[in-house]
């Protein structure tokens, strides 16, 4: 549904500032429909503050941002809220889920949030659990889970309102090696099916081989910008 | 907005299904002895007024021949309970308050969820408030049939050598529906001036806006009133124009409540930077937590200062064992005697429940940082003895000072002079306030051994 062909997410010369600490400085980027994108670097590279620049979590002091013909960078809170709402989604490290909600409502949140009937939206929340290989702990709570399961249903949270783009960052962090590539394996496959673009965040070279485009950030510059190998 | 409310009941039953409902209980249990008190109190003062249009016959039998006269008396109860009800009416909607932040503990990290989800920062805020005003609600419904239920009871006190009846203290239904309508607003204002100072981010982290210091006018407050009373106190004719000197006498009560509040914070903030130079870790601690929020730390023990407020008051007021055979003076001392022993109860339950409900928010508060000290190896003994220096020293602090204002503020009313009683109740009613925030203070003790152990119930 909001998942337009051809809606391209854009950086141009961004730059973002905290204090004296220059954390991105005339980043240009763009990630067409349906790509994947690792963001390397090593730690205060400036890579969190480039993904969150591109969700409009943060407003860049310089430059744009924009989903398509929607400008991001230069709209109100209120419009990034619900344009994050309508065509993002989001895998964070800790997962980021409601720890009163049972896996299921977790889910529907987003469609709720929508506006969409609830039966309508508990039964696609279903559907995307029993996709990620979660059906039977619909009711289990985030503290009910396991880590790789409560990434995979923050993977369907992110991927049930069809968004246009999936942010992740540092999505594995907090997961041991196997669970870790299970979570990317998921994670792709899901967006990639869904015709999401997903942006990775990671300092992970084995995270950032799961997507087919590598972007190495140092002191706040690109500095190296290539396809994978398998998928050049 | 429509969309956002929508989502409330499901997170509201989520929270009590997952076991968070303790803290939801605890909120609605305050919001319900807020009520409570708030309808008893305003009742009480309702029956003075009601009977100044229609003195009791009791009353008027009692006093013979000077019935006449002793009916020309009667705005003096009004007076009297009148400044009862605003001592108590600061701690009972302070207590209001405290339940509508413990309503909003943990609440930032599940907002700042919703933030990310794109919920925008104007409707968080709006579903915050709701869910505050929806536990306002219940307690205020549930202190209304506490209320409503116990109205027979009054029947065992006697004012005015009357019983209360159970319909004198009815108050009208518009009187009951505006004191929960006045609640439930109150509540949303408490929690909305409270997420106001949340910047709520997306990412997780709701970064609290830097408290500036407080300044020095706060404490400048006090000897502007103190001069201001002195001068005005003296000239004060009681049995002339009694309107006009009510009116002041209640004015100023209220000013010197609303400065106590006011000076009170600034000078948790000397204190705290003088703790801060310990080289003890409790007392250093205690003294940062002091100087990082003293506003909360100031409502933490508000109502002890309301009870050292009391306490002041009984010691300056006339001596009640004075034999009279003056039977409207009789009548009015023994009522004194009974409005006193009824404030003081009220106080104190006043003051138990803010207490315990302000330390147990703290705790839950500081909850992950009490886990992440406890796995750094910190003893829980340090916890024990910061809060005992965190609630012990303000209080007294609190007490003592608001105790000597009341001194001040009563000693110098015409025709009211030291007492035997007060000047034993005055250090006893402060002894048993401390000890009481002693006592919630430790009642707290194994809340923090649960929070210590990555245990117990979890905010939001």
């Amino acid at each position: 549904m909001n998942n337009i062909p051809g809606r391209m997410l854009s950086a141009r010369s961004i730059s973002k500032s905290f204090g004296d600490v220059h954390a991105l400085d005339g980043v240009s980027i763009d990630i067409p429909s349906g790509q994947s994108v690792s963001v390397m670097g090593p730690s205060g590279s400036g890579k969190s503050t480039l993904l969150h620049c591109l969700a409009g979590i943060l407003r860049p002091d310089a430059g744009d941002v924009s989903l398509g013909d929607e400008p991001i960078s230069l709209s109100s809170d209120a419009a990034r809220s619900r344009l994050r709402l309508q065509h993002m989604g989001f895998v964070f490290q800790d997962g980021q889920l409601l720890p009163e909600l049972p896996a299921l409502e977790n889910v529907a949140l987003p469609l709720l949030l929508l506006g969409r009937p609830r039966a309508e939206a508990l039964g696609r929340a279903a559907d995307w659990l029993s996709r990620l290989g979660l059906a039977g702990l619909e009711k289990r709570r985030p503290g009910q889970l396991s880590g790789g399961q409560e990434h995979r249903v923050a993977i369907a949270r992110a991927m049930v309102a069809d968004p246009a783009v999936v942010l992740a960052d540092e999505p594995t962090g907090a997961l041991d090696q196997a669970t870790g590539a299970e979570v990317m394996r998921v994670l792709t496959a899901a967006t990639r099916d869904g015709g999401a673009s997903l942006v990775v965040v990671t300092h992970d070279a084995g995270v950032a081989q799961w997507c087919e485009r590598h972007v190495e950030i140092v002191d706040g510059r690109v500095i190296n910008d290539v396809a994978a190998r398998w998928a050049a | 907005m429509r969309r956002v409310t929508r989502v409330a009941p499901m997170l509201l039953r989520g929270r009590i299904s997952a076991g968070q409902g303790l803290i939801d209980l605890m909120t609605v249990a305050a919001f319900t002895v807020s009520s409570w008190l708030l309808f008893t109190v305003l009742a009480g003062l309702n029956v003075f007024v009601q009977r100044q249009d229609a003195p009791p016959a009791t009353f008027l039998a009692a006093l013979g021949q000077g019935a006449a006269d002793g009916a020309a008396q009667l705005p003096v109860w009004t007076l009297i309970a009148a400044c009862a009800s605003v001592l108590l009416l600061v701690p009972v909607l302070t207590l209001g308050a405290a339940a509508a932040r413990m309503g909003a503990l943990g609440r930032d990290r599940r907002l700042a969820t919703l933030r990310l989800l794109g919920v925008s920062g104007g409707q968080v805020v709006a579903l915050s408030a709701l869910e505050t005003m929806l536990a306002a609600s219940v307690g205020a419904v549930l202190g209304l049939v506490g209320y409503l239920v116990t109205l027979p009871a009054w029947a065992a006190i006697s004012f005015q050598a009357t019983p209360l009846s159970a319909a004198e203290m009815l108050l009208p239904g518009w009187a009951l529906a505006s004191i929960v309508g006045l609640v439930v607003v109150l509540a949303a204002i408490s929690s909305v001036s409270g997420l106001m100072r949340l910047r709520i981010s997306p990412l997780g982290v709701a970064r609290r806006q830097p408290r500036p210091a407080l300044r020095l006018w706060r404490f400048l407050a006090l000897p502007v009133i103190v001069v201001a009373w002195v001068l005005v106190a003296p000239t004060l004719q009681l049995s002339r124009a009694f309107a006009f000197g009510a009116a002041v006498v209640l004015v100023s009560l209220a000013v010197f409540m609303g400065v106590i509040n006011l000076v009170g914070p600034w000078l948790l903030q000397l204190v705290g930077h003088l703790l801060a130079r310990s080289g003890r870790a409790s007392t250093l601690l205690a003294g940062r937590r002091l100087l990082a929020d003293p506003k909360g730390a100031w409502r933490s023990v508000s109502g002890l200062a309301f009870v050292g407020f009391t306490g002041g008051a009984l010691a300056s007021l006339p001596d009640f064992g004075t034999p009279n055979a003056d039977p409207l003076v009789r009548i009015l001392l023994d009522d004194l005697r009974t409005g006193t022993y009824l404030t003081l109860a009220i106080a104190f339950l006043v003051a138990a429940a803010s207490t315990l409900l302000n330390q147990a928010s703290a705790v839950l508060d500081r909850r992950r940082e009490l886990q992440q000290l406890g796995n750094l190896g910190v003893p829980v003994v340090l916890h024990d003895r910061t809060r005992l220096v965190e609630v012990v020293v303000p209080a007294a602090l609190a007490a003592l000072g608001s105790g000597f204002l009341a001194v001040f503020f009563f000693g110098l009313l015409p025709k009211a002079g030291g007492s035997q009683f007060g000047l034993l109740g005055f250090p006893g009613a402060l002894a048993a306030g401390i000890a009481l925030v002693w006592a919630a203070g430790e009642a707290c003790r194994p809340l923090v051994r649960a929070a210590v152990a990555g245990t117990g119930p979890r905010p939001g």
